[in-house]
């Protein structure tokens, strides 16, 4: 059964690979009809991995939030199956992008933790399980789709600054009249941030190359994390800056105007920010109160939970404050979802706590 | 000066940028190890250790900037709930008095229209209406609850703020370890209160100690005399407790096969030394501990502590033991027996992880469970690079030695005493440490004594297979190796009496009610206003993004029979 489990999902690992080459495909060739087959494609995919998820739920008899593993495993479902929701009236191929090579790469993650079913320890048995950690997992996969949104905010906003090499698509807009902080804000998320996380998935790949370990095996590494996500930063670069005038048509084509994608990361961040807090703060609260004896200890993982509300609470804020723009609250959004990351692996392998199951 | 410091307070961009500082300033709480020794700081931080400690970082979440950073949120909560309250409610109960025409027309989703082709909408239900010089406004409000979850969710807030403040000053932590048998007294709220104080100062002594060399020597011994004062009282009361805890019975239960399973759980019924009369012996067991109560929780779920079988009467450590791995831990079981200062029973339950036990306002959680080895025995050989061989008769011989327990063998002029063992040895950082509570790799500590008292060596005594391989450290006439031991089980509970916590709990009621109200439920206007110059306004307004005002827009026209 572990064997189906494994091939199951490794199948819709693929399945996710082959969605996110089709969609910047299909966004190319401005095929409508291949990116229609590439969302199904990728409800499929999906789909195979929820039965993967489904027959280990019930070899194990628990659902499955209890290691590293299979919290990766299920945020990435989570990710794709709220990024189909959230575009189900109104199709946005490059969130959808975006969410499959997440997928994808949360799925190399989980490859490097171990696979096997065990027990619940003590610790574990308990409800607010299953209410603390999927609640966080739901408001953690929204911010993933905010985090897409934002980028690809960013991107349009860098790419169409320039009229000069836009000339045919570009209608006056505000965001021509863009400062210099703004452009290299920017620039920052659309070329570095990439950069940065491929550079730290290598050093990931290195450090297993120097010392491997039982379940941390390189070709997964390579094959689910630096191949997907160097192709994507390659040919995000290169098409960049080479194709710039094609790219920007292609944005046009592609993406709605800022506008359309600073209210769509809202609305992401207007519905994980309540299921965040109540799940990973409150609900944890309530569950560590139980368990331990006292409803706050500032382990690092409750405190960069906290920090996370925290950086959301600023974007709610920020967007309240009148002369805030838009790309702010995308970089904003952008820093949010890597705090969340920390929260999620930097505090796991960083730094010690009480949440080192998870 | 007031209506300054109001204004300042009552600016959104003043609560953004308290937030950053909090969000900044708890990041630097978790890249700084929290609650260590000053010593450590200074080891380790050779830089910024004088800053460190100069600024409490050392206890960050409890310092007084952070503490500050934590009071200027909650003012400008309350500042800005205030302010913005008054604009809800206003909101809430008089909307249409409010209102003005051209603020009305000035709302994104907005059209105007000959007030001729509106029809009978006077008909539709539930639309106020008010009477202007310049025309008539009628409004539907759908979701008007939503309004009140922004203040739901700021009041939550300041309400576990309060709380927390509250606890910090009112509740008390402790733990308390101990093997099966043990009797431990539970000194009252207050001691423990004065404990807690007692190792604040003490580590305020130590850091003064640090950050001024050349304190007055008055100050330091003024800090001094309030420790011992506090100890003091903290004796008292745990020589004189109110109640006495009794460990009953530890015992495991495993998972078998999907089955649940007992597990035998005493393995110091038999064969053992120590807790034999546990109801005099091991009486004061309980320790305080302020700051590491998160360390002592951490053995639980960082998985340090393995899931393997414990077997009574089958954990003599040889060789080629292996660990069983293939059962797993279900639960730590620990029965306790509460009794007043007559010894009597008043009251018993069991605690396992998630299921705490509460007496007299004070809960009991299982907070640690690991083995302990107090009993442990070993060979002894004569050590022929010694100064003074021994004169053994004949080896090796056998000695059983108790943890801090003076032993005098027959063949041995020297009394010997077991200073430290450790089940899984490692020298981490220069510090000798066990990394598990497994007989893995055991090392002992021997200290022997010659009859005046004085130290006569020291020794340490490893595995077979280590000894064998040349690791022998023996200052003595005698070479030692570990032969087996007996462990023990210990539990670790954490006390806790926090009688506000409700507080807490009322707050997170509020937000959770909050967060529901102002991001799940939609909240609109609609809003038609009939001019005197004949040109009607039909707009729709509210907390939804502009897509969704645009489909309750569309709504209304074909309420209304309209098309624009």
């Amino acid at each position: 059964m572990i064997n189906i489990e494994n091939a199951l999902i490794t199948t819709s690992a693929f399945g996710y690979l082959i969605c996110f080459i089709l969609y910047c495909f299909s966004a190319i060739v401005l095929q409508n009809s291949l990116n229609k087959t590439c969302r199904k494609l990728l409800w499929l995919s999906v789909i195979v991995e929820t039965l993967g998820i489904a027959i280990r739920c019930y070899n194990a008899g628990y659902p499955p939030l209890s290691n590293m593993y299979e919290s990766m495993v299920t945020f990435s479902t989570l990710i794709v199956y709220l990024t189909l929701f959230f575009t189900f009236n109104n199709s946005l191929p490059l969130l959808e992008a975006g969410a499959s090579i997440l997928a994808l790469i949360l799925l190399g993650i989980s490859s490097l933790f171990s696979h096997e079913i065990r027990p619940l320890i003590p610790a574990l048995q308990s409800n607010w399980l299953y209410m603390h950690v999927a609640l966080s997992f739901i408001g953690e996969s929204a911010f993933a789709i905010a985090f897409v949104l934002s980028y690809l905010y960013c991107l349009r906003f860098l790419l169409l600054d320039k009229p000069s090499e836009c000339q045919s698509i570009i209608t006056k807009n505000s965001y021509n009249k863009t400062s210099s902080l703004e452009k290299f804000a920017s620039i920052v998320v659309v070329y570095i941030l990439p950069v940065l996380v491929f550079i730290g998935f290598a050093y990931l790949a290195y450090n297993l190359y120097i010392n491997p370990q039982p379940e941390s095996k390189l070709a997964k590494v390579v094959f689910f994390i630096v191949v997907p996500s160097g192709f994507y930063i390659i040919a995000l670069l290169v098409s960049t800056f080479m194709y710039k005038n094609s790219i920007c048509n292609l944005l046009v084509n592609w993406l709605p105007s800022l506008e359309i994608l600073d209210a769509m990361a809202y609305k992401a961040i207007a519905f994980g920010y309540p299921v965040f807090t109540i799940g990973a703060l409150i609900f944890g609260m309530i569950w560590a109160n139980k368990a331990w004896g006292r409803y706050w200890g500032w382990d690092p993982k409750e405190t960069w939970a906290l920090i996370t509300f925290l950086v959301y609470s600023v974007y709610l804020h920020a967007r309240l404050t009148k002369g805030t723009k838009g790309i702010w609250n995308a970089i904003i959004s952008v820093i949010g979802f890597l705090v969340t990351l920390f929260t999620l692996f930097g505090v796991n392998f960083l730094l010690s706590g009480l949440h080192s199951y998870g | 000066m007031a209506n300054l410091v109001y204004r300042l307070f009552a600016s959104l961009r003043i609560a953004i940028i308290i937030i950053i500082i909090i969000a900044v300033v708890s990041v630097l709480g978790t890249i700084i190890p929290q609650n260590r020794d000053p010593i450590f700081y200074k080891t380790n931080f050779p830089n910024s250790w004088y800053y460190i400690l100069l600024l409490d970082f050392d206890d960050l979440f409890r310092s007084n900037i952070y503490l500050g950073l934590l009071l200027l949120l909650a003012f400008s909560t309350i500042v800005c709930t205030y302010t913005r309250t008054k604009i809800t409610f206003k909101k809430f109960y008089k909307r249409l008095k409010s209102v003005s025409i051209p603020e009305i027309a000035s709302y994104r989703i907005s059209t105007r229209i000959e007030s001729t082709k509106l029809g009978n909408f006077y008909q539709l239900e539930k639309f106020e209406k008010l009477e202007t010089d310049n025309g008539t406004i009628y409004l539907r409000t759908t979701g008007k609850l939503s309004l009140l979850g922004s203040p739901l969710i700021h009041i939550g807030l300041l309400f576990i703020l309060l709380g927390a403040i509250i606890s910090h000053y009112t509740g008390v932590e402790m733990a308390i370890t101990g093997v099966e048998g043990d009797k431990v007294a539970i000194p009252s709220i207050e001691a423990i209160k004065s404990a807690h104080r007692a190792d604040k100062l003490r580590k305020k002594v130590l850091k003064l100690n640090l950050l001024y060399p050349n304190l007055q020597p008055v100050f330091i011994e003024n800090l001094k005399k309030q420790i011992q004062s506090l100890e003091e009282e903290y004796n008292h009361s745990q020589n004189n407790p109110k109640y006495w805890l009794i460990i009953k019975k530890l015992w495991i239960e495993y998972y078998d096969n999907g089955n649940d399973k007992k597990s035998i759980s005493n393995i110091s019924t038999s064969s053992h030394q120590i807790g034999v009369n546990p109801y005099s012996d091991n009486v004061n067991q309980s320790f305080i501990n302020t700051n590491n109560s998160v360390n002592n929780s951490q053995n639980f779920n960082n998985g340090l502590h393995d899931t393997e079988s414990l077997i009574a009467n089958n954990q003599s450590y040889n060789d080629n033991n292996h660990n069983d791995n293939s059962k797993f831990v279900k639960n730590w079981n620990t029965l306790i027996e509460i009794l007043n200062s007559n010894n009597e029973i008043i009251a018993s339950g069991i605690i396992k992880v998630n299921q705490p036990f509460s007496f007299d306002n004070i809960t009991f959680y299982q907070a640690n469970w690991q083995k302990v080895y107090h009993t442990i025995n070993l060979i002894v050989t004569s050590n022929p690079i010694s100064t003074e061989p021994s004169k053994l008769v004949s080896e090796p011989k056998f000695l059983t030695l108790c943890l801090g327990e003076e032993v005098k063998p027959e063949w041995s002029s020297l009394t010997f005493t077991l200073f430290d063992f450790m089940p899984d040895f490692r020298i981490v950082d220069n510090n000798f440490v066990s990394i598990s509570d497994e007989i893995r790799n055991p090392a002992a500590r021997i200290v022997a004594y010659n009859q005046d008292g004085s130290i006569a060596g020291r020794a340490w005594a490893f595995s077979a297979k280590q000894s064998n391989a040349g690791h022998i450290f023996s200052n003595l006439p005698y070479n030692f190796t570990f032969h087996s031991a007996q462990p023990k089980f210990q539990t670790g509970l954490q006390l806790s009496y926090d009688p506000y916590v409700w507080i807490v709990w009322l707050g997170c009621l509020f937000m959770i009610c909050g967060l529901w109200l102002t991001f799940f439920i939609a909240y609109y206007e609609e809003w038609i206003v009939i001019r005197n110059n004949n040109l009607s306004i039909i707009a729709v307004n509210g907390n939804r993004p502009e897509a969704n005002l645009k489909s309750k827009f569309i709504a209304l026209t074909q309420e209304l029979n309209i098309t624009i």
